[in-house]
């Protein structure tokens, strides 16, 4: 016996190249490489770095993001046109939702492997980590789990007990039963209440954190000299945990809850919006494309893959993402008073079409200059705006009854666009909803969100500037993937 | 007992008196036993006795009452058991007696007029009083080999019946001198030769004559742990010699090993052909292997075959595959197969598919003997099934098929543009270019092997050096396998209980694949295409096609220009891919012998591999030409990789072997550690500004975006086991295994496995009344076994759960790690539980022997990959789950039809019966059919035309899953289906997927003679299979869904529908849609085929001598060389096959 004990040892080979689960467990460093990891999963191109945010592949050039189906674009192609016409049966689509499925989940399962270690190994960690590390966790969770809810289940307004995904919190084979819309969303609540709770004591951003471009005075971005407290919006910090709050409150239609919750990330006052200098700055160099310090969160995706996707995409002679001219100045409403908007003047350029004659506005939001150029920040995908903050402010007060401080948080948002005059009357709250959708659209322009908001108001998505295709939850809810209806195995 | 009986006078007086007298007279006697013993014979009377099936007592008596002598028995001698008869006349009493015990346990001495019968027990001389040398006969000799006549220093002279102390040892010149009593009987035993016993009749000088002990291989079992004698083994098992291998195929190992015993199955790899650098995929006695369902399905060729693969040892220790396939077929002394559990179950957990034991020559003491061989290999392609259009045929069958009549759904090109193709491709035809294709890229190769044996040494230090060099190229110009590799072997007796063994291999192999890439390219090549423009310089396009594009991805064009690209140039660019390992191999034992019978071993082997890999993708190469020309500085590419691997293995054996009466036992206890690390790193590097400087000095950078590869892979294992084996008068057999063995490839929860095996046996030729009931067979051996194994043939992690770093891929806030799969712990050894039945039969002196095998093996807790709902963040996991049973026959028979004097001749034969059935699949794996056929009809996957694999219960693994089919219908050229209820239809649909064949073939096996006339050996082999069913592929690809712009089998021509009354096989030649899986290409596969023949002349030993030789021999052997089946298909894909001729000479000096 005493020689199968020690042999038993000889047997438990550890390998080098990768790590086991217990030995990596056994560390801080350790935990926040795996936390790491979530996000390295996160900003791949099978989720933030691509299909949920620019909608492609790379190379295969697959499409299927969102922002396709809120007819942002012009294809000339047959499969991307069947996409564009929500036909959830093309196979080119279903591979696209299935890996957002499959990864969305693979990174909550990722997040459940650290929250199911954590709490047994307190002891090994320093300073506020077991806060900032589960917090966070727990906030990917629920944050991955929203996304995955508002593609595969009918909207909570369409249907609030419908059947929507499963949310899972354990590590296991054994495949976890549906929830409903509401259930879903309770969950969510839960676990980001549970994160705000851990991350209010222990995330940097709320110790004097100064948000700012990369490599400047006086921020705190690139400050600390430990990697992991670095870049805290790169991250899922404790605004964003709110800010999702907010978000998923709306969602509900708890107008009460939504507007406390993005109050309170307004009144953080750590966003400051994007000056008009930094945005027009005419050096390539200086430039801030994205309103960089607006963003509460965002996903780092300054790799090589992200890159050439970007370019694809957006920047080659004839990139396969584009609109025509006519519909941007539709979308940005340059009849009415859109023509100064800030957005329309700086992302777009305007190109000769290599097929057909409509002129063609080409999306310059994640242009990145050729190396050796530094940009004034790295390519990120958005995860969170401050404006968003805003359009959710200014919804949940106007469903409480306060026009004015709705109208003051849209014109916020308006007069940092360019927008000079301000709205001060609005008919009703079908009008409060179409002023914040022309406005969201213009701001989440290749960002994948403007879907979201259709769907949450159940609202028809317009296809032409005369023709809106009706909602329902045909052109709403993506199919689940055949192979988690086909492989249950309880 | 006797003093007992000495003390107890009161009790028993009057007997001991009685006694008394006699006690004291036999003692006497005993002291001159030896004088008396001779005077014997004086007492001589006419005794004649004439009477059957008589005990001894009733003979004894018959020669009481004529002579007057007495019995007398001081021992307890039975003298009623024996039954003889007698025929004695007029004889003497010493005749008589002789005659009587002869063959008897008994020896007589006559005192007076009493004749004493002893037993003769055995080590009863040893009781004896030692006598001087000057009692005893001086007897003088000399011990040559059997064979070779030469003298054999150092051979150890033992009396039979005491064995511990050798009577005397030969000298250097082979001389010995001892002194034994007449009749003793005198062992001769040497290392490397068969025990030779001699009985002492006189004085007179002998000649002993060993015979090697290669000769008598037959009856030993060489486990890999240790030695067995055959007749008290109850384990099945096939031995080959070295030299029957090399008989066979003498320039492939496996193929060698595989025609001796046809349970042993090497893949049909269509794929690889006759490539000199592919791994053969081997399968022992059906498969047990269920499919993994990940993304990566389910086509045939795609099952790895590892988890098949039998269990390869090298002289005790763990060996790969490749090993076995690089070895030099000259240093092979034998081969054993070892099948069923009893035999295999000391390996434990690899054992499941069966254990090949190979054992490399031991040297052989004596003057140095110097052998060398030398091989010429010939191979020439065989390109007979290939029967592809000539220029004039293809361009004619491009028309039927519709190619030059606009249709938008190939091409958007017009009328116009078609016909002037047309034209175009018609001038050349006319113009008289019909380029062959085919023999292109092929040669025939010349390989050749000469290796060099040296061995000498005297019985205490023994050695051989041996070398060899050997080129295999392949037939594919370019492609080659080069070995060399040099050895050292010592054994070092220092003393009869101690003897150390060092064997040092140094291999270098260097394998390069051809630039001349696949073979399907050239067979794929219009004839038209001429290989030159007019002024003799290599074409890079071909041709130029406008056709619709297959992608369907978003922003794709709907139709895109296709290139031909002419092959020929590609293999001229200068890229090549090839690889090389540098491995030494040391192994290092020592045997200790505690007694007589109890032996301790310790073995140690290390192997050292470092494996390099080259790949060159040249500037020029069509990879970069048609790239982006913003990437010109980047053309070129080279990738280098390197694998470490060391492996180590440690034994302790502890062997106990003792006879007792009819008693034999044979222990073994043994515990093993192994561990095999593997070390590998590898980069790629960019941009070569041409294809003369190819060293990897002159690339430009690293490629873009990727970085540094390295991995490293370790595995263990402990083995313990406990081996009986007790025989009572070898007649009645037991050999019981126990054996606990651990891996690291198991969770923590499972980390040993105990398996255990048990068999019975039983020698009935050796019972008395066998052989008097049946006195015309000779071997009559039955055993049964049972027992269990298990395999852990698959990766080190899968029980584990490893997280991976994204090194290539940081996060803004430090790098991330991921999980890589579920780490099942709870995952289990696979196990097989081996039931077998045996008779090995010979008759007529084993003229004919016979040997039958009978098993039935269950492997449970198949490692099945699952595939999981993807929200548990798994795609798919592993787990034990699924149960396949195989159940069959061997049988082996060799038959010796005629022997005289210069001729002999054996004929052999094999057969072997396999049926697979899955016993239980899980519900996963039920739901995984479902996926087959939902992947099948995805057109992304371009798996339409394949038969997929699929399972259900009862059904074999090798079951041929599709639509039934009616054939083609004469009216329209359509094909006829038949819908699962029974109805017929035009249209495919994969719901009506059903079993449509079984590829396992009813009977497999080989039958052959080798016959030896005077000088000369002939020996040939055929293998034959049949009743099994093929889905002929080939007919699909080529023939029904060839692109006609590609060249097509000439059936696609002459036998397809054209016009209605039409009766094809095939359907019409217009019709360019996919062909799903039907019945209609299910073809009986009944085959024939002549493996292997050899020719080889021994020069005669007299000549030899003449020439300065021991020996001398020639010979030729040719391989695949015919073939004759009933389906007909288009045999190796990516490289041809080849028939292999071989010449051969070996001298010994």
């Amino acid at each position: 016996m005493i020689v199968f004990t020690s042999c038993n040892k000889y047997l438990d080979v550890k390998p080098q190249s990768q790590i086991d689960e217990t030995k990596l467990f056994s560390s801080d460093e350790g935990f926040r490489e795996a936390l790491n990891g979530v996000y390295t999963l996160c900003a791949s191109t099978n989720l933030y770095g691509g299909n949920l945010t620019f909608g492609s592949f790379i190379g295969t050039a697959t499409s299927g993001g969102l922002d396709v189906l809120a007819q942002n674009y012009q294809f000339s192609d047959p499969v991307s046109q069947r996409i564009e016409g929500f036909d959830y049966t093309d196979p080119t689509f279903i591979n696209t939702e299935n890996t957002v499925w499959n990864t969305a989940y693979q990174a909550i399962n990722n997040c459940n492997y650290i929250l199911a270690a954590i709490d047994g190994k307190k002891s090994i960690f320093t300073g506020n980590d077991y806060q900032l590390i589960k917090g966070e966790a727990l906030a990917l969770r629920a944050y991955l789990h929203f996304d995955l809810l508002r593609m595969f289940a009918p909207s909570y307004a369409s249907n609030p007990n419908a059947k929507a995904i499963p949310y899972v919190t354990q590590v296991t084979v054994k495949s976890t039963s549906f929830s409903t819309v509401s259930g879903v969303l309770d969950q969510c609540i839960i676990d980001l209440n549970a994160a705000t709770r851990l991350l209010i004591n222990s995330d940097p951003i709320l110790q004097g954190y100064t948000v700012g471009y990369p490599g400047q005075q006086g921020q705190n971005e690139d400050a600390s000299p430990d990697l992991f407290y670095q870049n805290r919006r790169h991250r899922i910090n404790y605004y964003t945990a709110v800010g999702e709050l907010a978000r998923i409150y709306l969602y509900k239609g708890d107008y009460n809850n939504a507007l406390i919750n993005a109050k309170f990330v307004i009144s953080g006052k750590v966003f400051p919006w994007t000056s008009e200098a930094d945005f027009f700055s005419a050096s390539n160099t200086t430039r801030d494309r994205i309103f960089y310090k607006e963003l509460i969160s965002c996903w780092f995706v300054d790799n090589a893959p992200v890159n050439a996707e970007v370019n694809s995409l957006y920047l080659n002679t004839n990139p396969i993402f584009s609109a025509t001219t006519d519909q941007i100045n539709n979308i940005y409403e340059i009849a009415q008073d859109g023509g100064d908007d800030w957005r329309l003047k700086q992302w777009f350029v305007t190109t000769a079409p290599t097929q057909g004659s409509d002129l063609r506005a080409v999306l310059l939001k994640y242009n990145n200059n050729a190396a050796p150029l530094k940009n004034l920040h790295p390519l990120v995908a958005p995860a969170m705006r401050l404006s968003e903050i805003y359009y959710i402010a200014a919804e949940a007060s106007y469903g409480n009854g306060d026009t004015d401080g709705a109208l003051g948080y849209y014109n916020t948002v308006r007069k940092n666009r360019g927008i000079g005059d301000s709205v001060v009357t609005v008919a009703d709250k079908d009008a409060m909803n179409e002023l914040l959708l022309s406005d969201a659209r213009k701001e989440f322009y290749g960002e994948s969100q403007i879907f979201y908001m259709y769907k949450r108001l159940n609202h028809g998505i317009p296809i032409t500037p005369t023709f809106t295709r009706p909602p329902s939850d045909q052109i709403f809810v993506l199919p689940i993937p055949l192979n988690e209806l086909i492989f249950r195995n309880n | 007992m006797k003093l007992k009986f000495l003390y107890n006078p009161a009790n028993f007086a009057g007997s001991v008196k009685c006694n008394l007298s006699v006690v004291v007279k036999l003692t006497a006697i005993l002291i001159f036993v030896g004088v008396l013993q001779l005077s014997a014979a004086t007492f001589a009377q006419g005794i004649t006795i004439s009477k059957k099936n008589v005990n001894l007592e009733t003979v004894f008596k018959d020669i009481k009452r004529q002579t007057g002598y007495t019995f007398f028995y001081p021992e307890k001698v039975n003298t009623t058991d024996q039954k003889l008869n007698v025929d004695l006349k007029n004889a003497t009493l010493k005749e008589a007696l002789d005659y009587c015990l002869k063959g008897l346990n008994l020896s007589y001495t006559i005192v007076d007029k009493t004749i004493v019968i002893r037993l003769l027990p055995a080590g009863s001389k040893a009781a004896i009083p030692a006598k001087s040398p000057d009692q005893l006969l001086e007897i003088k000799g000399k011990v040559v080999d059997a064979k070779t006549k030469e003298t054999i220093p150092g051979v150890s002279i033992y009396l039979k019946s005491i064995k511990t102390a050798p009577l005397g040892i030969t000298d250097d010149k082979g001389d010995f001198i001892v002194h034994a009593e007449l009749g003793d009987v005198l062992v001769f035993t040497f290392i490397g030769y068969k025990p030779k016993e001699v009985g002492v009749m006189d004085s007179k000088p002998l000649t002993v004559k060993l015979e090697t002990q290669v000769e008598t291989m037959n009856e030993t079992v060489i486990n890999g742990y240790q030695t067995l004698k055959k007749e008290s083994y109850t384990g099945s098992a096939i031995t080959v010699s070295g030299e029957e291998l090399k008989r066979n195929n003498p320039a492939n190992v496996i193929k060698a090993i595989a025609s001796f015993d046809p349970s042993i199955r090497i893949g049909d790899n269509n794929l690889t052909g006759s490539d000199p650098n592919a791994l053969p995929k081997l399968t022992f006695r059906g498969s047990t292997a269920l499919p993994s369902v990940d993304g990566s399905i389910v086509d045939r060729n795609n099952l790895s075959s590892t988890y098949n693969l039998p269990a390869f040892m090298l002289d005790g220790f763990p060996a790969t595959l490749e090993q076995i396939v690089d070895l030099d077929i000259d240093r092979i002394a034998s081969v054993t197969i070892l099948k069923d559990a009893a035999a295999t179950a000391v390996y434990g957990s690899r054992a499941a598919n069966g254990v090949i034991v190979v054992t490399t020559k031991v040297p052989k003491p004596g003057k140095l003997q110097l052998t060398y061989n030398a091989q010429l290999n010939i191979q020439a392609p065989d390109l007979s099934s290939y029967h592809v259009l000539n220029a004039a045929q293809k361009l004619q069958y491009e028309k039927l098929a519709g190619l030059y009549t606009t249709n938008p759904a190939v091409s958007n090109a017009s009328q116009y543009d078609l016909d002037q193709q047309y034209n175009k491709i018609l001038k050349n035809v006319v113009s008289g270019v019909n380029t062959y294709w085919l023999s292109q890229p092929l040669q025939n190769a010349f390989g050749m092997k000469h290796s060099l044996d040296a061995q000498g040494g005297d019985s205490t230090f023994r050695y051989d050096i041996n070398g060899r060099y050997q080129t295999s190229p392949g037939v594919m110009i370019g492609s080659s396998r080069n070995d060399y590799s040099g050895g050292m072997t010592f054994y070092y007796n220092p003393s009869k209980k101690l003897l150390f063994r060092n064997q040092l291999t140094i291999t270098q192999e260097e394998s390069t694949n051809s630039p001349y890439g696949n073979f399907s390219t050239y067979v794929a090549m219009n004839p038209y295409y001429p290989i030159t423009d007019a002024n003799g310089n290599s074409l890079r396009e071909l041709a130029n096609w406008t056709v619709a594009n297959p992608s369907k991805a978003s922003g794709a064009s709907e139709y895109i220009s296709e290139n031909v690209n002419n092959p020929l140039f590609e293999a001229h660019v200068g890229s090549f891919s090839k690889s090389a390992y540098f491995q030494v191999l040391d192994n290092f034992a020592m045997d200790y012998y505690i007694t007589n019978a109890l032996k301790l071993s310790t073995q140690f082997g290390l192997t050292d591999t470092k494996n390099t890999s080259d790949q060159f993708v040249s500037p020029l190469s069509n990879t970069f030409y048609y790239g982006p020309t913003s990437q010109i500085n980047n053309r070129g590419s080279y990738t280098y990789n390197v694998d470490n691997e060391l492996t180590y293995d440690g034994q302790v054996k502890l062997t106990y072997n003792k006879q007792f009466g009819g008693h034999s036992v044979n222990f073994l206890l043994l515990s093993e550690i192994g561990n095999d690390t593997n070390d590998q790193k590898g980069f790629t590097a960019v941009g070569f500004s041409n294809a003369t400087f190819t060293n990897i000095g002159f690339a430009r950078s690293y490629a873009l975006n990727s970085s540094p590869l390295g991995d490293w892979i370790t595995s263990r294992f402990n083995n313990n086991s406990l081996t009986g084996n007790y025989t009572y008068q070898n007649k009645y057999l037991l050999d019981l295994t126990g054996n606990m063995n651990g891996s690291s490839a198991f969770g923590d929860k499972h980390r040993y496995a105990p398996v255990w095996s048990a068999g019975l046996g039983w020698n009935a030729h050796n019972e008395d009344f066998f052989k008097t009931a049946f006195p015309a067979i000779s071997q009559f051996k039955l055993t049964a076994t049972t027992g269990e194994a298990g395999s852990v043939a698959f990766p080190a992690d899968l029980a584990k759960t490893i997280y991976t770093y994204q090194t290539a891929n940081w996060y803004s806030t430090g790098v991330g790690a991921t999980v890589n799969g579920y780490g099942n712990d709870n995952l289990d050894w696979q196990k097989t539980t081996i039931d077998q039945l045996t008779l090995e039969l010979g008759l007529f002196n084993n003229k004919l022997t016979i040997k039958s095998d009978y098993y039935y093996k269950l492997t449970k807790g198949e490692i099945v990959q699952l595939t999981t709902a993807p929200s548990t963040g798994y795609l798919n996991y592993d787990a034990n789950l699924g149960d396949v049973k195989n159940v069959g026959a061997e049988v082996y028979i060799t038959f010796n039809a005629y022997k005289a004097k210069d001729i002999n001749i054996n004929l052999t034969g094999t057969f072997v019966h396999n049926k697979n059935a899955v016993v239980h699949i899980n519900n996963a794996l039920k739901a995984y059919n479902e996926s087959v056929n939902k992947y099948q009809a995805d057109t992304a996957n371009h798996a339409q035309t394949i038969p997929l694999l699929q399972y259900e219960e009862g059904r074999s693994i090798n079951t041929i899953w599709g639509v039934k089919s009616k054939g083609i219908d004469p009216e329209n050229g359509k094909e006829i289906l038949v819908k699962r209820d029974g109805t017929l239809t035009y249209t495919y649909d994969a719901a009506d997927i059903q079993p449509i064949g079984n590829m396992d073939a009813k009977g497999e096996g080989t039958f052959g003679s080798n016959i030896t006339y005077k000088q000369f050996y002939l020996y040939f082999l055929f293998h034959y299979q049949f009743g099994g069913d093929y889905y002929n592929q080939t007919l699909v690809d080529r023939v029904e869904d060839a692109d006609p712009r590609y060249n097509v089998d000439a059936r696609a021509l002459t036998q397809r529908w054209q016009k209605p009354g039409d009766v094809t096989f095939y359907k019409n030649i217009q019709d360019l849609s996919i062909t799903h899986p039907t019945s209609r290409f299910v073809q009986k596969n009944n085959e024939i085929d002549l493996s292997s023949v050899t020719l080889s002349y021994d020069i005669t030993k007299k000549l030899a001598k003449k020439i300065g030789l021991q020996s001398l021999r020639l010979s030729l052997t040719a391989n695949d060389i015919f073939e004759s089946s009933s389906i007909q298909i288009e045999r190796g894909i990516y490289y041809p096959y080849a028939r292999n001729l071989t010449c051969m000479l070996q001298a010994t000096f």
